[in-house]
């Protein structure tokens, strides 16, 4: 069948260890079934398998893709949850220590067909397209859960994205406003501001502009770059959170934390399944 | 990254407030380096998206 897969990285180079091409269907097996795709969305996760950051070579040849959505085995139309835990895990399985991101031990997405765990379908309703469907499995649930179970904001407070043209950036931005949440943000260029718009920002501004008040939370799926400026936006008791790092390091606080501005911080690398056992 | 009970909800949230991912560009599979490109490239303005027939 047809699908996009790395075979061998290419760390300076990824689009040079881009495969497009055949490989194998995959093979039923207990407790798993097939998707046929109609839509896979791109992710950063695929330029950084491409480059071999967070899948070893010992994996490939691998289809990448972590996103997507299609038809199952009776013809439902269902969105692929992304996150394959280990069958014994109960719970919140991004806590799982086994789990990966299809992709990583598992093929991808970016292919005619993708053998995942039953528990791992959801409805696609019909409003949805499935190119739309395909969105949200990764840069969109990210969004979600940074929002809506980490940040701890409501409708009527004020949120700062940070390098609004990105996928969980725009996301952030869509369902924050979305819900009442009053969204501001910051782009390199007019046009990346022009999307955060676009997409919903109430206000935009230049990476590093000083704002008109400091805000409730800080959304960082930047980094290194703009680490400092998030901390100085940020009311007292607000939050950052932070989901993943596309300048890369690890941003470092510029205070050593004392009781007069009690910002707290969440913070989760999703660290990808190189070292999990079996 | 999240739960797929996350995911349910957040296909609910679409439902009911109309919210939906802007996708940039739909691409065949066949023209997913295309895709690719664009993203290394910083040429995103949205979900870049393959479609398989």
């Amino acid at each position: 069948m047809l699908a996009a897969y790395v075979s061998k990285p290419a760390p300076d180079d990824p689009l040079a260890a881009l495969e497009v091409g055949d490989r194998p269907e995959p093979e039923a097996t207990d407790g798993w079934t097939t998707v046929t795709v109609r839509a896979a969305s791109l992710n950063h996760h695929d330029v950084f398998s491409l480059r071999g950051v967070g899948l070893p070579q010992d994996r490939m040849p691998m289809t990448l893709g972590c996103d997507a959505a299609g038809t199952d085995e009776d013809g439902n139309d269902v969105v692929v949850h992304a996150v394959i835990s280990d069958p014994d895990w109960t719970g919140d399985e991004t806590l799982d220590p086994k789990r990966s991101l299809l992709s990583e031990r598992y093929q991808g997405t970016l292919a005619e067909k993708v053998l995942v765990p039953r528990r791992n379908l959801v409805p696609k309703p019909a409003e949805m397209s499935f190119a739309e469907a395909a969105c949200l499995s990764t840069a969109w649930l990210t969004a979600y859960r940074m929002l809506f179970t980490k940040s701890g904001v409501h409708p009527g407070d004020t949120v700062l994205v940070q390098g609004a043209s990105g996928g969980v950036a725009t996301a952030l931005i869509s369902l924050a406003s979305a819900a009442g949440i009053r969204v501001w943000a910051t782009g390199r260029t007019e046009d990346k501001r022009a999307l955060a718009a676009e997409v919903g920002a109430h206000a935009t501004f230049e990476s590093g502009a000083r704002l008109p008040e400091r805000v409730d939370a800080v959304f960082e799926t930047v980094g290194e770059a703009t680490w400092s400026h998030s901390l100085k936006s940020l009311k007292p008791g607000g939050c950052v959170v932070v989901s993943g790092a596309t300048t890369g390091g690890t941003p470092r606080p510029i205070c050593s934390g004392c009781s007069s501005c009690s910002c707290r911080s969440w913070a989760r690398r999703w660290a990808p399944a190189t070292n999990s056992p079996g | 990254m999240g739960t797929r009970d996350e995911l349910a909800r957040l296909i609910r949230f679409c439902q009911t407030s109309g919210v939906r991912p802007r996708v940039d560009v739909q691409l065949p599979l066949a023209d997913a380096r295309e895709g690719f490109a664009r993203m290394i490239d910083g040429r995103t303005a949205g979900k870049i998206v393959f479609t398989v027939s």
